[in-house]
């Protein structure tokens, strides 16, 4: 698989495996935090850190209030952009047997793809409960468990990442 | 005498109110290229600046990235909340 810019206003995915195309397929799945605490305490952080003191408690209250529904449907809006853009995946050809596929990404998309590829990364990190060491470690290799997969996407998300901001930069 | 009457009128309505500050905390899962990003973004920060900002939350797990009245470090910990950074305000001390 490799990222490349196609055109001044397209970024092309190509190459794309059956499994990648499975992992970017997901990308909506993952950033959806659902009921589990931590992702959702992660994805809406407080701005008043300890939330010690009735100011600080006032601030909390306000933010969770009136900034959460707009943080709500800044990511919703982001995610629902990437599962418009990811029904475009068309096959393209194979090799030896295997599938491949090709995604077109609108450069203009690109802030929406980053957004919901860092809300999919915070949530399973946050689910997982992974340490900074898990995450600083090379990904896995072999895939015993929903935990050594999620960090296996937390890796393949950043790899996007990095390249999509090399393309915004 | 004048000296005196001038301080007596301006003593508590000059007073200037602490200042906010506006602070990014390390996060291990936010990649330093897209913090640096956000930081260019948000506050129009030169390339150096951002990544010093950057560097400083990864390696002293913290920067105050923003000091100034409450009402615009409000509106940059949203924004900042927006790309998913961990930010927080705070008053000076």
């Amino acid at each position: 698989m490799e990222i490349v810019r196609l055109d001044p206003k397209t970024v092309a995915i190509r190459e794309i495996d059956p499994f990648a195309a499975r992992l970017l397929r997901r990308i909506p799945v993952e950033a959806d935090p659902g009921g589990d605490r931590a992702a959702r305490g992660r994805l809406f952080s407080k701005p008043a850190a300890g939330g010690q003191g009735r100011q600080a408690r006032e601030l909390n209250e306000e933010w969770q209030q009136y900034v959460e529904p707009e943080l709500r449907h800044l990511f919703q809006s982001a995610n629902e952009t990437v599962s418009d853009d990811l029904k475009n995946i068309k096959q393209t050809g194979s090799v030896g047997g295997v599938e491949l596929y090709d995604l077109e990404i609108p450069i203009k998309h690109l802030e929406q793809w980053l957004n919901s590829l860092n809300q999919a990364r915070l949530v399973m990190a946050a689910r997982n409960g992974f340490t900074d060491a898990e995450l600083d470690a090379e990904y896995p290799t072999i895939i015993n468990s929903t935990r050594d997969m999620n960090l296996l996407q937390i890796h393949f998300y950043g790899f996007m990442q990095e390249y999509f901001v090399r393309e915004m930069g | 005498m004048t000296e005196t009457v001038i301080e007596k009128k301006t003593k508590g309505k000059t007073e200037p109110s602490l200042p906010w500050n506006v602070v990014v905390h390390n996060d291990p899962v936010n990649l330093m290229s897209y913090v640096t990003m956000v930081f260019q973004k948000i506050f129009g920060y030169s390339r150096e600046r951002a990544e010093r900002h950057m560097r400083e939350v990864h390696y002293q797990g913290r920067s105050i990235v923003w000091s100034g009245n409450r009402e615009p470090a409000e509106h940059y910990v949203h924004q900042l909340h927006g790309y998913l950074l961990l930010a927080t305000l705070e008053k000076s001390e």
